[in-house]
């Protein structure tokens, strides 16, 4: 078989744009509805906390309950393009997470409140950053970005860290969770 | 020097191998998400898929998703060693001519 040099750049140039279009149909069939659920979740829980800091247990209490119970039908209903060996082991992978966390949070009381809240956020995104080296880079964007965010509402809004988490963060989950769907597809 | 493979170098079977090679080892891609992403028809697709069964290259199987069959591919190790060899083969190429 005999190519020329043209031929084989072509043929790479293609092989690379089928790998992006890959990855990126496979991201946007399971997890646009995934991050804007969690993003909605994340400004609804952060801005009723802000302003009813006492309430948080029964904001975040129903919230998480309903968020993971979505979560688990999304993803039943919706059985993506890819069947993957590593799918059950990541839903492993993320329950050992927020059992660590946890402990951690136990490990590491007192906390204040909306500091412990800017912790639940960053643990998610730590999973994001570690998944990301394996799924691609947008997770480990998405999972950095709303972590610096974070770092910076506890430096500089203390007062309103909660605000800033919902705005910030929650915002950011949404618009990649748009984004991915408008783009990606 | 690696080498070209003449089934894989269709343009097609190039495309598939691409997005199922881009999978992570012991994963398949769903039939219609295949097609759509190649944009061909599910004729050409299946025609293709055989070809590269038959070579060894990947491995069709299918599953029930709420009672409706579903077609699944993906790429063998040898298939995967033999996409690996024909990219090679091209970067070669790129390097070595004029």
């Amino acid at each position: 078989m005999n190519l020329s040099k043209t031929e084989a750049e072509a043929a790479l140039r293609e092989i690379e744009s089928v790998v992006t279009q890959t990855r990126r149909a496979i991201a946007g069939s399971c997890c646009s509805a995934m991050l804007i659920l969690w993003g909605v979740i994340w400004v609804i829980g952060y801005s009723a906390t802000q302003f009813f800091p006492r309430q948080w247990a029964w904001t975040w209490g129903p919230l998480s309950i309903g968020g993971i119970a979505f979560s688990w039908l999304l993803g039943a209903r919706r059985r993506g393009p890819v069947r993957s060996p590593l799918f059950p082991r990541l839903f492993i992978a993320w329950i050992v997470l927020f059992g660590y966390a946890i402990i951690w949070a136990y490990l590491l009381h007192p906390f204040n409140g909306a500091r412990l809240g800017a912790y639940f956020g960053a643990v998610p995104m730590f999973g994001y950053v570690v998944a990301g080296l394996w799924l691609g880079r947008f997770f480990i964007w998405i999972g950095a970005t709303v972590t610096i965010l974070t770092v910076i509402g506890v430096a500089a809004f203390p007062a309103y860290l909660n605000l800033w988490m919902a705005v910030t963060c929650g915002g950011s989950l949404i618009i990649s969770g748009v984004y991915i769907r408008r783009c990606w597809r | 020097m690696a080498e070209l493979d003449p089934i894989i170098h269709q343009p097609v079977r190039l495309r598939i191998m691409a997005a199922l090679t881009s999978l992570h080892d012991g994963s398949a891609l769903d039939f219609s998400t295949l097609g759509k992403l190649l944009k061909v028809t599910d004729g050409n697709l299946g025609a293709h898929l055989q070809t590269l069964e038959q070579a060894g290259y990947i491995k069709v199987g299918k599953s029930f998703v709420q009672r409706k069959p579903r077609t699944h591919a993906a790429a063998t190790y040898q298939g995967r060693a033999r996409f690996q060899a024909h990219v090679e083969a091209l970067q070669d190429i790129l390097r070595t001519k004029p």
